[in-house]
């Protein structure tokens, strides 16, 4: 068939005066190459002191890796969230023999975490007995809900040229998600307006925020690892994630925290693990 | 405490329930149990009166409470200040009973919640055939159109987080006047992409009213003989799930065939409020319409004020100043249009009542002789 179709000869002739030229593979240098287990995530709030994200997603999963006792973790923070997979951080870079390296979006790192680890498959997944492993199923949507709004809430707003030129942030659940029922529009229902804003400010959630610190801090009492686990668990990571975040937000929030002496002390002892566990990425 | 003074807003009551919203239908139980009989309950369709645009919201007097936890935390308040008539029903809880009653709240606000406004808001067949109508019917002329979708818009975000938003089977089951030809077409992809997102849906309720069923256990309220603030906010959910006859109802039929320990959590709990004395209601706030914009007319006739000497040279003098503008306008005009007529041709006299035509032909003869 292609034989019966040829290029005319004058088009030919126009066709070479632009010829093709193939240029050989730019190689480029690996800026982080990857030696060990390396966590994307969200830059830190001070990286020459500590090594901890400023985003509680990153942050959470940080203190899961930690927690579960691996080190020599590397950590870096100059991929975009739209880089990592799913467009979300945090994201681990695995090494992997003979290929460039496995990517694990952020669900699958506990399985990963169970393969570096030497124990066996844990149904009750690190918790006491069932009743406290449905528990922990209350205490992460209190951790995710109430608290995650207000900690989202008392954050300061960028300026519209930070968001424009600066790290725009890990895109999270949208604010009207985050709370059930979802916040009115502040235009109202009613209006002839179309509907914009939300409802929502600090000071209607503060009862609430109150009693949840006030709940965990009752929960918590003088136990080593939260709902009295011998192990720590992933509501220990979370948990940690949030008090860290609080400790470092807003006055409001962090003053509920700071008053409760447990919380803080426990928090600070679950910081120094954790910080423990990780470096910062080589550079070549 | 006067019975006056403490009026609850909520939304009207519908399907043998006290109200059609879980927090509302929490909040009257609550308040039944623990300030039986002196209170007030106002059915209400417009949520923009409460300080944070949603039903429930309490006021005491001058004060409003609004959300449901500050409602229980302001009725906590006022029995620790031992006002008559008020008992704290969460008072028998531990220290660590009332935690973990914090965060099981919490757990079924996020969760169970998220099921309800999904067979509410969710579930197109459900929307269109049973939530819809009902709110319409209780909304004034133009609300009624346009709010119950607003509604709905606000949870859009939220349900599709979770995946719970429209599913695909809801979206087939409007008919169309085109059916007979789309159904023909669309089957083979749309029945499994359909059964895929139903079991998903019917895999996480399971778990969570699983969740539930265990920790009732056999019991008859949560944590203790008589039923706590927990109790009521998750009867009130499970009434709402299993009572409303939904158009939709594959979760109502999961609920009440595989899980009857809740459902008779939640019937107990409504026979524990229905020994309470009832509740008054209070009279309703007037429903905002549109026609009641355009009463100006019937209000200027019924106007039969007694005018004091200063209304009546008010009026005087006004009617002056209005005679005097259009009199000052009048003359105006007419030096305005004199002017006009002195600037015409006068090569006619002024002759202004004369022929058109035969005016303009004189002119054109008068002009052509003066070229």
């Amino acid at each position: 068939m292609a034989s019966a179709l040829t290029l005319p000869a004058p088009l030919k002739k126009a066709f070479s005066l632009f010829p093709l030229q193939t240029y050989p593979p730019v190689s480029f240098a690996v800026r982080f190459p990857l030696v060990k287990p390396t966590l994307w995530i969200a830059p830190p709030r001070k990286s020459s002191t500590s090594l901890l994200s400023t985003d509680v997603e990153c942050l959470k999963w940080q203190a899961f890796i930690a927690i579960r006792g691996l080190v020599d973790v590397a950590v870096r923070w100059d991929i975009s969230p739209e880089g990592a997979l799913g467009g979300r951080l945090p994201t681990l870079h695995v090494p992997n023999a003979g290929s460039e390296g496995l990517l694990l979006p952020a669900e699958d790192i506990p399985s990963w975490v169970d393969n570096q680890s030497t124990s066996g498959v844990d149904t009750l997944d690190g918790y006491k007995d069932e009743r406290a492993k449905d528990e922990s199923h209350a205490w992460v949507s209190l951790l995710e809900g109430v608290v995650h709004a207000a900690l989202t809430l008392s954050g300061s707003t960028p300026s519209p040229f930070d968001t424009f030129i600066h790290w725009d942030g890990n895109k999270g659940r949208p604010f009207e998600a985050l709370l059930n029922p979802p916040p009115a529009p502040l235009t109202g229902f009613n209006s002839f307006l179309p509907a914009f804003g939300a409802n929502i400010s600090l000071s209607a959630l503060q009862p609430q925020y109150t009693e949840a610190i006030s709940a965990l801090s009752e929960r918590l009492g003088e136990d080593t690892w939260f709902l009295g686990s011998a192990n720590p668990t992933f509501l220990d990571a979370l948990l940690f994630a949030y008090l860290h975040c609080i400790l470092h937000s807003g006055d409001v929030t962090r003053l509920e925290v700071t008053r409760r002496t447990n919380l803080v002390a426990w928090e600070r002892r679950v910081r120094t693990k954790v910080e423990a566990a990780f470096c910062v990425a080589p550079r070549r | 405490m006067s019975e006056t003074s403490c009026v609850l807003h909520v939304w009207p009551s519908e399907w043998g329930l006290q109200s059609l919203d879980p927090t509302c239908l929490a909040a009257i139980m609550y308040m039944q149990l623990s300030v039986p009989g002196k209170f007030q309950v106002a059915e209400s369709c417009d949520p923009d009166m409460s300080p944070n645009g949603h039903l429930p919201f309490l006021t005491y007097g001058h004060l409003v409470y609004a959300s449901l936890p500050s409602i229980v935390s302001f009725v906590i308040s006022l029995s620790k200040a031992r006002t008559p008539g008020v008992k704290n029903i969460d008072a028998s809880l531990s220290a660590s009973q009332r935690s973990q009653s914090v965060a099981w709240w919490s757990h079924v606000e996020e969760n169970l919640g998220d099921f309800v406004s999904h067979m509410f808001f969710g579930v197109d067949a459900n929307f269109w055939g049973l939530t819809r109508p009902t709110l319409a019917s209780l909304m004034p002329i133009p609300q009624r159109y346009y709010v119950p979708g607003r509604i709905r818009e606000s949870y859009r975000r939220r349900l599709e987080t979770c995946g719970l938003w429209c599913l695909p089977e809801a979206e087939q089951e409007r008919k169309s006047p085109f059916a007979k030809t789309e159904k023909k077409r669309d089957d083979h992809v749309g029945t499994f992409t359909r059964a895929f997102e139903r079991e998903k849906v019917m895999e996480k309720a399971r778990a969570i009213l699983d969740l539930y069923a265990r920790l009732l256990d056999g019991k008859k309220f949560l944590f203790d003989a008589h039923p706590t603030s927990f109790d009521v906010y998750l009867a009130a959910h499970i009434l709402l799930l299993a009572n409303p006859p939904f158009p939709g109802s594959v979760l109502q039929t999961l609920l009440l065939e595989k899980y009857p320990s809740l459902v008779d959590h939640a019937r107990r709990v409504q026979s524990e409020v229905e020994r309470t004395p009832p509740y008054g209601h209070a009279p309703a706030p007037p429903k905002p319409s549109v026609l009641s914009l355009f009463s100006f007319r019937r209000s200027v006739s019924k106007e039969v004020k007694p005018s004091s000497p200063d209304d009546l040279r008010f009026r005087h003098m006004r009617w002056a100043w209005i005679a005097l503008a259009l009199g000052a306008a009048a003359y105006n005009i007419m030096q305005f249009s004199k002017s006009i007529v002195i600037v015409r041709i006068d090569e006619d006299e002024g002759d202004e009542d004369g022929d058109a035509y035969k005016e303009g032909t004189d002119i054109e003869t008068e002009d052509e002789g003066q070229d």
